[in-house]
Formats: C-alpha cells, sequence, structure tokens
C-alpha cells in the first residue's frame, strides 16, 4: 500500500501474507529541518533526510514508511532513494542481507553482479536481461540467509537505471523516466523498463557472486575468490553497511556475510569498457553456469 | 613480548563473533569493528582455546594433530598467541598455584 506512485513496482496479483506486507505513506517528519542525514531513534526507527529530496521514516518492525517530500524534489529521486537506502533499511530491519547489487536469473538460479559505484552492474545486468534471462533486481539483492545455508534472493522489480548513453546503446524506447538533473555516482540517470517475466512471489537460490572490476583491458576473464577475498569483498558490498551496524546489527551483518561467502563462490570478473563485447561476457557467464557453477559452489562451502 | 610460559593459561575474550569460511576462521569484534582471519592451524588453536588451557596443552593437542614434536610447534603457537593477545582475542594468566 502506496500513498506515491510506485510505476517501477509490478502489479501483484496473490495476496500478501501480513508479515510481508509494507505500507508507504506520506507525512511529516518531526524536527525534519534540523534532523540529522541518519537517526536511530529510541524507538529504533530509522530517520534518513536526503537534502533536497525527501526525509524518510522507516518503522523498527520494518512495516512502514513515512515520506516528507520537499518541494523541490525530483519524484524519480524520491522513487530511487526508496528502493534503495530504504529497501536496504527495510532489509536490515526483516533480518535480510542487502547485497549491493544487481541479478538475473540464470538455468534457475540467482547470479548477482556487485561492485562499487558506477561500476556496471546495472550495464551487464541489461545486457543479460536482453539475452532472455530475468532481471530479478538492481542495486540492493535481498537475501534470506536461512538457515538450511542456501541463500535465497527475493526478486524486486523489473527497473534499472542507467545512464543516458547506455539507455541510448540499448535502443529501450520512450518508457524510461529520467532524472530532472545529475546526481550521485551515475550522474543524470534514467529508469528504464525491462522483461517482467521472473516476478513471482519466491526467492530464487543464488548460485554464483560476480565481483565486477571497472571495466579495462581486453581479457574477458573470471577468477575465483579465496573465501577470505570473498569474505572481504561481500563485506565492503553490504548495501549501507554502516547504517546496518548504526542498528546495532554488527552480529547479522557479519554472520550472514560469513554465510555468503561459504556458500556461494564469488567470482572477479574483468572485461573490456566496450559495450559492443558485453555478450562476451554474457556467454562466459552463460557457459559457466550451465558448465558447473553449482559444484564448485559446493566446494566452496565445505572447503 | 608478554612473557607468556609453557604453563600459562589462556583464555578467550568475550566480544568476538566467529564463522567459518572455507577453511578460514572469520572473527569480528563487535565493540570495534575490527577483523581477523584465521587459517589453517590459527583456526585450530582458537577451537582449542574454546576453554581456557595452557600454553603447552595447545602445543601438545597441535604435535598430535600435526605428526610433530611439541617442541617444534611451540614457538610458532607463542608467537600466534602473542598476536591473538596484542589484537585483544585472548588474555594469558600465570599458572594456577596448585
Amino acid at each position: 500500500m502506496s500513498d506515491i506512485a510506485l510505476p517501477e513496482l509490478c502489479e501483484w496479483s496473490t495476496t500478501i501474507p501480513e508479515q510481508h506486507s509494507l505500507s508507504i505513506k506520506l507525512g511529516k517528519l518531526a524536527h525534519y529541518g534540523a534532523a540529522a542525514d541518519f537517526a536511530v531513534t529510541e524507538q529504533e526507527d530509522v530517520v534518513l533526510r536526503i537534502p533536497g529530496v525527501a526525509g524518510f521514516h522507516v518503522s523498527a518492525g520494518g512495516d512502514r514508511v513515512t515520506i516528507q517530500a520537499e518541494d523541490i524534489a525530483d519524484p524519480l529521486m524520491v522513487r530511487a532513494y526508496l528502493y534503495g537506502s530504504v529497501l536496504a533499511a527495510l532489509c536490515y530491519k526483516r533480518g535480510l542481507l542487502p547485497l549491493h547489487g544487481a541479478s538475473v536469473l540464470l538455468n534457475q538460479s540467482a547470479i548477482i553482479l556487485s561492485g562499487s559505484s558506477g561500476v556496471g552492474k546495472s550495464t551487464l545486468a541489461t545486457a543479460l536481461a536482453r539475452r532472455g534471462h530475468p532481471l530479478l533486481c538492481d542495486d540492493v539483492c535481498a537475501m534470506d540467509m536461512n538457515p538450511c545455508g542456501v541463500p535465497l534472493l527475493w526478486p524486486a522489480f523489473p527497473r534499472v537505471k542507467l545512464r543516458p548513453d547506455v539507455i541510448a546503446s540499448f535502443q529501450l524506447g520512450a518508457a524510461v523516466s529520467y532524472t530532472r538533473a545529475a546526481s550521485g555516482t551515475k550522474g543524470h540517470f534514467g529508469m528504464a523498463p525491462i522483461q517482467c517475466t521472473a516476478m513471482v512471489g519466491r526467492p530464487f537460490p543464488v548460485a554464483a557472486v560476480y565481483a565486477l572490476d571497472p571495466p579495462s583491458g581486453d581479457k574477458v576473464k573470471r577468477t575465483l575468490l579465496s573465501a577470505k577475498d570473498a569474505f572481504i569483498f561481500l563485506d565492503s558490498q553490504a548495501h549501507r553497511g554502516w547504517m546496518g551496524r548504526n542498528l546495532g546489527l554488527h552480529g547479522q551483518l557479519f554472520r550472514h556475510t560469513a554465510a555468503l561467502a561459504a556458500a556461494v563462490p564469488v567470482y572477479r570478473l574483468q572485461r573490456p569498457c566496450a559495450l559492443e563485447r558485453l555478450d562476451e561476457v554474457v556467454e562466459l557467464m552463460e557457459a559457466a553456469t550451465h558448465n558447473g557453477a553449482a559444484a564448485e559452489a559446493v566446494g566452496v562451502a565445505i572447503g | 613480548m608478554s612473557g607468556m610460559k609453557g604453563d600459562s593459561i589462556v583464555v578467550r575474550r568475550e566480544g568476538w563473533l566467529t564463522a567459518r569460511v572455507g577453511d578460514d576462521l572469520m572473527m569480528m569484534n563487535a565493540d570495534s569493528d575490527f577483523y581477523l582471519n584465521l587459517s589453517g592451524s590459527g583456526g585450530r588453536i582458537w577451537e582449542l582455546l574454546e576453554h581456557p588451557t595452557t600454553v603447552a596443552d595447545i602445543c601438545q593437542a597441535l604435535a598430535r594433530e600435526y605428526e610433530i614434536e611439541p617442541e617444534v610447534a611451540r614457538p610458532e603457537v607463542m608467537a600466534f598467541l602473542d598476536q591473538l593477545l596484542l589484537r585483544k582475542a585472548i588474555d594469558v594468566h600465570p599458572p594456577a598455584v596448585a
């Protein structure tokens, strides 16, 4: 249930269990003008303030979000923070691990593309989606680190955040919403729709994480990281990890990151800068998935 | 150096979270966000410290498992324990008086 239009989200045809529901309302936040950019209240609610955009209040139970948008705010920026930082806060509150990355469905498993902002996660995810591998999420990968040891990724919404030049090169058409002004690591960006076939209400097992280097050189190559390097990388890519730690969830974050590093292979992915060579990267990932990524996952898990 | 001896008693400090990742043992101090990565015999020594134990007992246990003489293991074990002490992961107490 939302007071604001969220055109990036899919219609949901099934009944949502009470514990999964989320209410998004517009309202006034207490002391908004004087508030810090991030705070945890005595009631353990989370308050985020993005100057020039909006304030967001996330209830302690992770079931309610209140938004106070500034008059000058670009609605797309408000939604981008809602789908990013606020979604990460909701994940922490609900005991999920939010990893910074995009994900696609490959061979019935989730493949995660992770790395620093602007490294090319959304671009590669779009290239994979255009080859028929449904997009599961972009920016925040919400993972359930269940006790059975198989990390499960919950699909989000079928939109990618891309720079206008990348949108143009993919010829994604007129259905793209663009920000009014440059902002953040992507600068001026658009929210582009991608096919919606995987947006079913169930999570998918995670088969691999790709740690993306900035594109450079001429090689398309993946290298399996050691357990230690995998942990260090995943720890660095917890979405708004500082927020989880400020919520006192050091232990949860540590356990989830270690469990992911133990259960799933993490590969460093090198690739050239040229967009026209993206298909080679996609082909490598397709071949690797069909040739036994799952077996390697077991190898890592049992050491 | 800590002045550690064979009959010194080694005790884990509280506040460390641990998780096994492959062959490595990842550790995090929740108060300081400080991480340690123990590989191979380092992780095994941490397991042996589940209960307070002497340096000599650690050396004996490792010597049995790795099929070496305790005296061979001892310098390495003490150097490793010194590192854990420096990082506030353990305390070392003088031997108990009988």
